[in-house]
């Protein structure tokens, strides 16, 4: 995230989006394009500058029926912002939060301590947000996804991530219907990782 | 845009909720997705859950077909479509490759549909099993132990009965080798447009609170067994307006005496064969 | 050339300009004006609101004047009109033992504290047709009772003073003779089936909304099943009242309820069949209902099914209809099940054309072969017509 993001300063609360409704429609076919392709990188809408990518995926999803956990420099720069804005109940616990916003890999938690959902509903599964641009826990892999949403003759191929990171996404995968779904955001566009993705690390 | 009303008149809370429904249906292909339905202006039963789930995609710059029976011209797809051309102002179409998003309501249309489409399926009964077990608890238990020896048994019983399985539209299907998934009332000719397309499919039942989906590229199987490979309804006759041959044709009594013609179900595929100088059959 | 139905935009416009022109009927009969309906129409604005989930006497008066006096299509459209209301805040529990009463009868004691008020109740008329309602203007004081001879003067139940008489749960309650209430400020919040979809087993608190919101005709029959015998409850109707009761909410800011407002609200608790069990002694149950206005029947059904869903939970006999969760709740709601029935009239073409094609093939499969041998006659399997 930028230093020079706007609720840097904690006494003034930044605004939302300008067109509310037309852009959390554009955020949200954004995120539903990234799901249901994984691996592919998607553009998110101009529009959502200069809210940065994290909180526009807050502002696009969550409200007074998302608990919320954000990692420790997402809470200190955001916390104040996303209640106003959401209106969400901000949780201490991973296992708590239908999402979670996380700023970099190294400040990811281990993804088995978010909510996998039940058998029964596996819908009630927590969504993980990942801003890649922030600290990283390691050096880029190259891997290759498959699964519903990727074509069977072109499997997608990626530089990202640490292999820790790549190996808990196979574990959360094993786990099917139950596991958490991730969504990375980041410059170069928003990759969505179902938990139905298959990884093969090169 | 009607006064008094937000864009595609859901309000921004129940979007965002109907939106965690469909991003968790797409992370489950197949899985029932229970969510808060609203009641709409338009009856439970007539769409509702395919409404409430094009109005929460629905954007500006999106370009809109309604189709009932394959048809844009029939009245409850007229309605519809003239629902969010008033609550949203977006631009609507009948032609299958211009439009962004199709919803439908008991067929997909004939045109192979292409990445970046949406299709919205107005479901009645989204659970499969209903007809064995009408209760939902006991349903649930099976599709989270994937039990679906019920199913297969019915049909076997078709086998047995009628020589065939004698389910023809509604058929049931396994999505991503998982999850057992009504493909809502289309006809069973359609299910094939189901396995692997490279649209994103999306179910809405409104008076039941569910939605469901199917990722493009998903491996779609309709149930069968191996001696009774699923298989496919055709005509011997041909569309009496285009001469196609290959569509899904409905089918026309003309009197009291046994005359009648099959014209295609898709009067979008239809015109635009006999834009290209295709005559229909005698 | 022969061309499929067409023309479906100018078949609706030409349908809402005849219903607009129906709606109003000849136009020689002066228009019925909302207050008209809210005023004299009362009971279907009371039963509107309820079903409709809205406590809004114009709006569901405005509802029954559009829908031409059909209260369930009167409901649709004042549900269509609350699912795009933002919700500002949850109110208190309602203290319905503060309630003003306007009407207040037990049929388990002949006399108790506050005493028996009948109020304006159709029970005891004789349902004889009041021919001098038919006349343009009734006499002012009519009684509204068909045969009864005109009272003294009916009495102005506005001016008289507020009455709150204890409740009659809570007076046999002191005695151990019945089961405590629930409490009233249950933690966590009670759910709400307009914001979370049923799940099953479904709570008492979301079975009590959907009883609410539940079409009056199907709860009356459920509850009449029960009366006779499938899943009985034995129920004595421990109390009804009616009156307005303050709304309190407590606002973030002040921390403190203030009251909002008043709703005019009918309740009922049914007294269930006692029951006990190893350590506890019988004791009688209870179901509840609790309608808007004056719906007095449904809030009579609602408490007697009510109670029938607890049967599990007490320890009694499941399998009856009026004791089935799954049944009663999914088929209450009158919306979606009007709903659904009437979307038969949509087309089912491509379904039925399907059905036939599958008919057509299993004929021809008979013809070419016996029926016991035809699921290993060699009849092409390749799905073409004959």
């Amino acid at each position: 995230m930028s230093a020079a993001a706007p609720w840097a300063e904690d006494r003034t609360i930044a605004p939302g989006f300008a067109d509310p409704v037309g852009t959390t429609q554009a955020v949200f076919r954004t995120v539903l394009d990234a799901l249901a392709n994984p691996g592919l990188a998607v553009r998110p809408p101009a529009a959502i500058a200069p809210v940065p990518a994290l909180a526009a995926v807050a502002l696009t999803l969550c409200d007074l029926d998302t608990p919320v956990w954000l990692d420790e420099s997402v809470a200190a720069r955001w916390a104040g912002y996303l209640k106003f804005h959401c209106g969400c109940p901000l949780v201490a616990a991973p296992q708590e939060a239908a999402f979670a916003m996380v700023d970099g890999f190294a400040r990811l938690p281990p993804l088995a301590r978010f909510f996998p959902g039940e058998p029964a509903f596996p819908d009630t599964a927590a969504t993980v947000v990942v801003d890649v641009d922030g600290p990283p826990a390691g050096p880029d892999v190259s891997v290759r996804l498959t699964g519903p949403g990727v074509p069977e003759a072109e499997p997608r191929v990626l530089a990202l991530g640490p292999a820790a990171f790549w190996e808990q996404v196979q574990a959360n995968g094993a786990a099917f219907p139950l596991g958490v779904d991730l969504l990375l955001v980041g410059r170069a566009g928003w990759i969505g990782l179902p938990r139905t993705v298959a990884v093969e690390i090169a | 845009m009607t006064a008094g009303y937000n864009f595609a008149y859901l309000d921004e809370q129940t979007k965002r909720m109907i939106r965690r429904a469909i991003l968790k249906a797409v992370a489950v292909p197949g899985y029932q997705v229970p969510f808060a339905s609203r009641e709409m202006p338009l009856p439970f039963g007539w769409g509702t859950g395919g409404i409430q789930v094009t109005a929460s995609i629905l954007g500006h710059a999106d370009i809109l077909k309604v189709i009932d029976q394959g048809a844009d011209d029939t009245t409850n797809a007229v309605s519809i479509r003239r629902f969010f051309a008033r609550v949203a102002g977006v631009a609507t179409t009948t032609r299958t490759a211009a439009a962004t998003i199709i919803q439908t309501r008991h067929r997909i249309p004939e045109t192979p549909l292409r990445a970046g489409q949406i299709m919205v399926f107005q479901v009645p009964i989204p659970e499969p099993l209903r007809w064995l077990e009408p209760r939902e608890s006991e349903n649930r238990k099976s599709h989270a132990m994937a039990d679906y020896g019920a199913m297969h048994v019915k049909l076997y019983e078709d086998i047995v009965r009628y020589g065939q399985i004698a389910t023809s539209y509604d058929y049931p299907v396994r999505v991503a080798g998982r999850y057992l998934m009504a493909p809502s009332p289309i006809p069973k000719f359609d299910n094939p447009k189901l396995d692997r397309s490279p649209a994103l499919m999306l179910f809405g039942a409104g008076r039941e609170k569910r939605i469901y989906a199917i990722p493009p590229h998903t491996p779609v199987v309709s149930l069968d067994f191996e001696d009774h490979p699923f298989s496919l309804q055709r005509w011997t006759e041909a569309c009496s307006q285009c001469g196609d041959t290959a569509s899904f044709l409905d089918e026309i009594l003309l009197d009291d005496q046994g005359n009648r013609r099959f014209v295609c179900s898709d009067t979008d595929h239809c015109a635009a064969r006999q834009a290209a100088g295709a005559g229909g059959a005698p | 050339m022969y061309v499929a139905v067409k023309g479906g935009e100018a078949a609706i416009d030409a349908a809402h300009a005849a219903l607009t022109k129906k709606r109003r009927g000849d136009p020689a009969v002066p228009d019925l004006s909302l207050e008209q309906i809210d005023q004299q129409l009362a009971l279907a604005v009371d039963r509107v609101m309820l079903e409709g989930s809205v406590y809004d006497r114009e709006l569901a008066a405005l509802a029954v004047k559009q829908a031409r006096g059909d209260l369930l299509e009167a409901i649709f459209l004042l549900r269509a009109y609350r699912t795009t209301l933002p919700r500002l805040a949850a109110s208190l529990p309602l203290e319905t033992g503060r309630m003003a009463v306007a009407r207040r009868i037990s049929a388990t004691f002949k006399d108790l504290p506050g005493g028996q008020v009948l109020g304006a109740t159709f029970d005891y008329t004789h349902r004889l047709l009041d021919f001098a309602l038919a006349a343009a203007a009734p006499p002012a004081g009519d009684d509204g009772g068909g045969d009864a001879p005109a009272p003294a003067a009916a009495p102005d139940t506005a001016a008289a003073p507020p009455v709150s008489p204890p409740r009659v749960s809570d007076l046999v309650g002191r005695d151990g003779l019945i089961e405590p209430a629930q409490p009233s400020d249950p933690e966590p919040a009670p759910a709400d089936l307009t914001r979370q979809p049923l799940r099953f087993p479904a709570g008492r608190d979301l079975r009590l909304q959907a009883l609410a919101r539940g079409d009056e005709g199907f709860l009356v029959s459920l509850a009449y099943s029960s009366q006779r015998g499938h899943g009985t409850i034995h129920p004595f109707a421990g109390e009804i009242r009616q009156g307005e009761v303050a709304v309190e909410i407590v606002p973030e800011e002040l921390g403190f309820p203030v009251t909002i407002g008043t709703v005019a609200v009918t309740e009922c608790e049914m007294f269930g069949q006692f029951t006990g069990s190893q350590g506890e002694p019988p004791r009688f149950t209870r179901g509840y209902g609790l309608t808007f206005g004056e719906s007095e029947r449904k809030a009579m059904a609602m408490a007697i099914v009510d109670r029938a869903l607890r049967s599990a939970e007490l320890g009694g006999s499941t399998g009856a209809p009026a004791q089935d969760v799954e049944f009663v709740l999914p088929h209450s709601d009158t919306v979606e099940a009007s709903g659904f029935l009437q979307h038969l009239k949509l087309p089912h073409y491509v379904d039925f054309q399907s059905e036939l094609e599958g008919l057509r093939r299993m004929h021809a499969g008979l013809a070419a072969a016996p029926p016991a041998a035809a699921d290993k006659s060699d009849a092409p399997d390749d799905g073409t017509l004959p």
